[in-house]
């Protein structure tokens, strides 16, 4: 993926590089007393934890009939319906944006409302790079001037570790926000 | 004298079917409407009882001559990388079929379902 400038979180650096350090155990004093930083860092984890429990969890049993038949449905895809993963290999669109809402939604004070996955043409080396547009909710209080950034690099992240098509953008839309203490719903 | 082998398109959509699922990563076969409701139909009349490992919901398999062209509908276990492991599946399949039939495949792979947890 080309480099770009990209929104940086509140405090002016790049999630990128703060999910970086954090990888490599290298977090220096600002982003490690940085409560921008932290969040940062606390959604790297979570995309970490989710994808090793998830890859290590046992074989589910088998689905009753009901699900048997849901799921015949559900996987009824229509062309318009697949992304391109390479040569002769597909992916439905719908449980790519499932599980994008999914990692979203594990993130501190975001929820995932709608999310779209957007494939132009089939590019001759390798699956052609995906659009994605999030629509989220943030918790009242939430420091939305790093929703973009933090939404951005969970998004890019979770796309190549668990659907491996290049993302060439994202467009992210804070929709509502909510209150813990009013009980207001998602 | 000449001998002659022909492998149904039953028989390959078996060891497809029996391979696919062994690749690590891939939770399951996914039928489509008419397989999966013929398969339940089958599972009611117990004729000719067929043992799991040997189901063949999610995969279509037809043979012409010595080419064969098969399609494999997976879920996968969210934390696969999507990508690869269709392509490993694809080769996977391609390589069981060549050595258990001879047959040369072109083998197409779609991931219906990333199984998350509930």
């Amino acid at each position: 993926m080309a480099v770009e400038q990209v929104e940086p979180l509140a405090c002016g650096r790049d999630a990128a590089d703060v999910w970086e350090h954090a990888e490599a155990g290298t977090l220096d004093e600002h982003e490690l007393s940085c409560p921008h930083c932290r969040s940062a860092q606390a959604d790297h984890d979570r995309l970490g934890g989710l994808v090793t429990r998830m890859a290590a969890e046992q074989l589910r049993p088998p689905p009753s009939v009901l699900e048997q038949v849901i799921g015949a449905v559900v996987a009824d895809l229509r062309p318009h319906e697949l992304l391109v993963l390479g040569p002769d290999a597909w992916l439905g669109r719908p449980t790519a944006e499932a599980a994008l809402r999914h990692v979203v939604d594990s993130m501190g004070g975001l929820r995932a409302r709608h999310c779209r996955i957007e494939q132009r043409r089939h590019s001759e080396d390798g699956p052609a790079p995906v659009w994605v547009r999030m629509t989220v909710t943030a918790r009242f209080g939430v420091d939305l001037a790093s929703v973009t950034a933090r939404v951005r690099q969970m998004v890019v992240s979770a796309g190549e570790r668990t659907i491996g098509i290049p993302i060439a953008g994202v467009d992210i839309h804070v929709e509502d926000l909510w209150d813990d203490a009013l009980g207001a719903g998602r | 004298m000449t001998t002659r082998l022909r492998v149904s398109d039953l028989a390959l959509a078996r060891v497809a079917a029996h391979r696919a699922r062994a690749v690590p990563g891939v939770v399951m076969l996914v039928g489509d409407v008419a397989q999966t409701l013929l398969g339940l139909a089958a599972d009611w009349l117990p004729r000719e009882p067929v043992p799991a490992e040997l189901r063949t919901r999610g995969v279509v398999a037809t043979v012409h001559g010595t080419r064969a062209e098969v399609r494999v509908t997976v879920a996968v276990r969210f934390g696969a990388e999507c990508a690869s492991l269709a392509a490993r599946v694809r080769a996977e399949v391609a390589e069981e079929i060549t050595a258990t039939t001879g047959l040369v495949p072109r083998v197409r792979v779609t991931i219906a379902e990333i199984a998350l947890p509930d």
